[in-house]
């Protein structure tokens, strides 16, 4: 059977491109115009064919929702999973999660918001076809079952493809039931997910494989600084006289070179050498980053803020006042000093973006966890409103956060405008996609905890400094508010608390980075927790368990403890409540003559409702080993502007012969809302590793990565 | 550097391309055959998204001259061999396993996985930790590395 490339359908607003994986083509070539097709809400289209077209609202950038969310809907909908395709949604103002105000996918918010918007529009297409089907067997719609797409009642069936054109034509309800887990056929249960065949043969499309007829390919010319103000390199114009070159346009942040083809580009763009002028305070390395956060976090006359009111009405002198107070009333007391260092992305799929700009009319395509800033800032560049910007996501090849900005879009659009009416797709390469990354910021905790008689925790001051994600990038960021991009709360009880932040403003370009604030908080307090549990003598699932009230994670504790209570060797463990899940890991360690070996880790996790509970599990690890690369190694070193070490190899990438096995246990626990997974395994490992490293007689280590204490580690 | 015309033997078709000699195999591949399953990952070598077989032995492509190819090297890219072998044990496994996640590694990792079990139809799980070196940013390791297993069980239980 041929598998139809792409199929590219240009033009009116009614007629869109799909990534469609059916059971016997990848990509289905639909016309949204074809009388065939009824569109049953925002995200159905169901065609006389009994095909039933779910556009998901989300990325997919192996995260999974583009399936979870299919079945969700699918669910509601009583269809069989069969007869789903899925197409990526572009910028559609009417597909809103309401959990992150938007489109955007993010923050581990897809099932979580999405899911019951998608489960609800399932629900509502099934009492709307419901409904048709009651009219033409002439019956009440009671007496129908619906079930595996088809409509029944008296011995006869009507498919949905049959129904989609009256049920159509009702007005959709607005109030639905939507199933409890007992009646669940998909929720839950294992089956395949639509998008795995065409990533084992090379059909699934992403970024850098859009092809598009008379496409022209363009490499970029970047400096190797981080920042600075970018000065026209010499031999720019002899390039434009150069017959295998199409176009050179300056792009924000460097200079596009325009072939037929990418190495032609990029051997082009090789020839320049692009500086930048940076002021005094721009003369930044690392040792320079890491002073002024240090001071921030040390200095009391630091820019600060609140993080949370621990007492209503309480403001930063009255809390830092409190707690003062409390530290008096304490048996004991303990300091510690911990920090987490800058990170790289390194998603696999350097970053691209084809764009075309035909008279008044903007195509993007492009890998975007985020479409409406996208469009925004195309349609600016463009000088268009963004009514005349059409996106076309792709798969993406890895986001991790990196592909919320719209740097790299930008650049296509100015490359498109500098070639009108072709379609120009820009690569970066891995260098420039190391060296201009919007990194996970270096921030560093100052923790302070007051400690009864029984060396329980009776007061705790835990006070973060640096960059602030939220202050630089967050529309909705607000001064007085808790800047959860820096910090988030500790799990435990504590009796008296403050918890306090200081933004730093550094020129290092920041941004979002898997599981943000909550991967520096676990490890700041869960390894401060095994570092108090020792001071007090007690066991470290004992010490954690006595401060927490939380029934789900007790249990996910509980049961970590079962599972590595018989294992040999040196054992660490942390636990965290990100995301509506609740998890723990733990890593066995050995350590021979300052060489550290990783065994195996273990992960227990409430997530709530599982939608896909293999993925959920694959989720975890991937997070987890995530985390763990950079804890090992990631150690991105800047000077005078520049990071050093600019490839894969550089940046902590945890390798196969780095990665110890992963045993995931999950809680059964569907009565609850499903939890965000993306992102729940990142903070566990670091703090579980550094307290495993302790156990087998290391070094208590409280700035990462590993790398920089005197033992010897592999990724 | 001015472009020369090269013949190459793509999953079993001679195609003609026009690309300058230092050109690495993967962007012919890419550009000039537009077979975009192949990926672009470091460029150096290292992470190998651009895993191809040159005569059955996997290759970087990415690190690979066009012109450094010796006349007649017998290429396949993942789409040569998924649509050759569409039931082959190693995709079996992979899809049973539900391996990918983004997916962007995975063509290099099924290609590295059918050379790697061609030498060593029985492995350990030592010998598979051993023998795959191929990044996967998603953390799909754990998956790989039961899918080669599953993939080896596979092919004894069909020639069994």
């Amino acid at each position: 059977m041929h598998l139809s490339r792409r199929a590219m359908l240009a033009g009116t607003a009614a007629s869109f491109t799909l990534f469609v994986c059916a059971e016997d083509a990848l990509v289905r070539k639909v016309d949204a115009a074809q009388p065939a097709l009824h569109q049953l809400g925002v995200y159905l289209t169901i065609g006389e064919d009994n095909r039933i077209l779910f556009t998901t609202p989300n990325a997919e950038m192996g995260q999974g929702t583009f399936d979870a969310l299919a079945r969700m809907m699918a669910e509601e909908l009583d269809a069989s999973w069969e007869q789903i395709d899925i197409a990526l949604s572009g910028r559609n103002v009417a597909m809103f999660n309401p959990k992150i105000y938007g489109q955007t996918t993010g923050g581990s918010l897809a099932i979580q918001g999405f899911g019951p918007v998608v489960r609800k529009a399932g629900a509502a297409a099934r009492q709307m076809l419901r409904q048709a089907a009651a009219e033409q067997l002439g019956v009440a719609p009671d007496a129908v079952t619906m079930r595996d797409g088809t409509a029944s009642a008296n011995g006869m069936t009507l498919t949905y493809g049959e129904l989609a054109e009256a049920a159509s034509q009702l007005e959709a309800p607005k109030d639905v039931a939507l199933k409890s887990p007992e009646e669940f056929r998909l929720i839950g249960k294992p089956y395949m997910r639509k998008e795995v065949r065409p990533k084992t043969t090379g059909e699934a499309r992403f970024s850098v494989d859009v092809d598009l007829p008379n496409m022209a390919v363009a490499a970029l010319a970047m400096p190797e600084e981080a920042w600075g103000k970018i000065k026209t390199p010499e031999g720019l114009n002899a390039l434009k006289n150069r017959d295998d070159i199409l176009a050179v346009a300056p792009v924000t942040g460097g200079f596009a070179i325009i072939a037929e083809d990418f190495w032609t580009a990029k051997s082009a763009a090789d020839t320049l050498t692009v500086v930048v002028e940076l002021t005094e305070d721009e003369q930044l390395s690392s040792s320079d980053i890491d002073a002024v956060i240090r001071s921030a976090v040390t200095s009391d006359k630091a820019e600060a803020a609140l993080f949370a009111a621990v007492n209503e009405g309480e403001d930063l002198s009255a809390s830092r006042a409190a707690i003062a107070d409390a530290f008096k009333g304490a048996a004991d007391q303990m300091e510690m000093l911990y920090s987490v260092p800058v990170w790289v992305h390194g998603a696999l799929e350097p970053l691209s973006a084809t764009a075309l700009l035909d008279g008044k009319n903007l195509t993007l395509w492009a890998p975007s966890q985020n479409p409406k800033a996208t469009v925004e800032v195309a349609a600016k560049a463009a000088g268009l409103e963004p009514s005349a910007v059409t996106l076309e996501r792709t798969f993406i090849g890895g986001g991790f956060g990196r592909k919320w900005n719209t740097d790299f879009t930008l650049q296509a659009v100015e490359a498109a405008i500098a070639l009108p009416g072709r379609p120009v797709k820009v690569i970066w390469t891995r260098e420039q996609d190391t060296q201009h990354d919007f990194y996970r910021p270096q921030l560093y905790g100052s923790l302070k905890f007051g400690l009864d008689a029984d060396g329980n925790i009776a007061a705790m001051s835990n006070t973060i400094a640096g960059q602030s994600i939220g202050r630089v990038w967050s529309a909705r960021y607000n001064p007085a508010a808790p800047d959860y991009s820096m910090q988030n709360n500790p799990a435990y009880r504590i009796q008296s608390a403050h918890l306090e932040t200081r933004p730093v403003d550094l020129p290092l370009p920041i941004g979002w980075w898997r599981s943000v604030s909550h991967q520096p908080t676990a490890f700041f307090y869960e390894s401060a927790l095994d570092e108090l549990a020792a001071r007090a003598g007690k066991d470290p699932f004992a010490y954690r368990l006595a401060h927490l009230d939380e029934p789900r994670g007790r249990r996910v504790l509980e049961t970590l403890q079962t599972l590595v209570v018989n294992e040999e060797g040196a054992i660490g463990i942390a636990y965290s409540d990100a995301y509506g899940g609740y998890t723990a890991a733990a890593i066995s360690v050995s350590l021979e003559e300052g060489y550290l070996q990783l065994n195996k880790i273990w992960a227990v996790a409430d997530v709530g409702l599982a939608i896909d509970p293999d993925n959920v599990k694959a989720q975890i690890k991937g997070g987890i080993y995530f985390g763990l690369g950079p804890t090992l190694e990631g150690e991105t070193q800047i000077e005078n502007a520049v990071v050093v070490g600019n490839n894969l190899g550089d940046i902590g990438a945890l390798t196969p012969t780095g990665a110890p096995p992963i045993d995931v246990t999950l809680i059964d626990n569907p009565g609850e809302a499903p939890a965000g997974v993306g992102e729940i395994g990142t903070p566990l490992i670091a703090p579980a590793l550094c307290n495993a490293i302790v156990a087998a007689g290391g070094p208590r280590i409280r700035t990462l990565p590993v790398s920089k204490s005197d033992l010897q580690v592999q990724i | 550097m001015k472009k020369a015309t090269y013949t190459l033997q793509i999953n079993g078709e001679a195609r003609t391309v026009e690309a300058a000699p230092d050109t690495p195999l993967l962007w012919v591949l890419r550009d000039g055959a537009k077979l975009t399953g192949t990926k672009y990952g470091c460029g150096v070598g290292y992470c190998g998204a651009c895993t191809v077989l040159t005569d059955g032995i996997p290759t970087r492509s990415c690190s690979m001259p066009v012109d450094a190819l010796d006349e007649g090297t017998a290429i396949t890219t993942i789409e040569g061999f998924a649509e050759e072998n569409p039931n082959h044990p190693v995709l079996q496994a992979w899809n049973d396993l539900q391996v990918p996640q983004c997916g962007y590694c995975q063509s290099g990792q099924i290609l590295s996985a059918k050379a790697f079990l061609e030498d060593n139809p029985e492995p350990s799980a030592q010998d598979i930790k051993d023998g795959m070196t191929n990044l996967c940013r998603c953390g799909t390791y754990n998956e790989i590395a039961a899918a080669i297993a599953h993939a080896a069980d596979l092919t004894k239980k069909s020639s069994a």
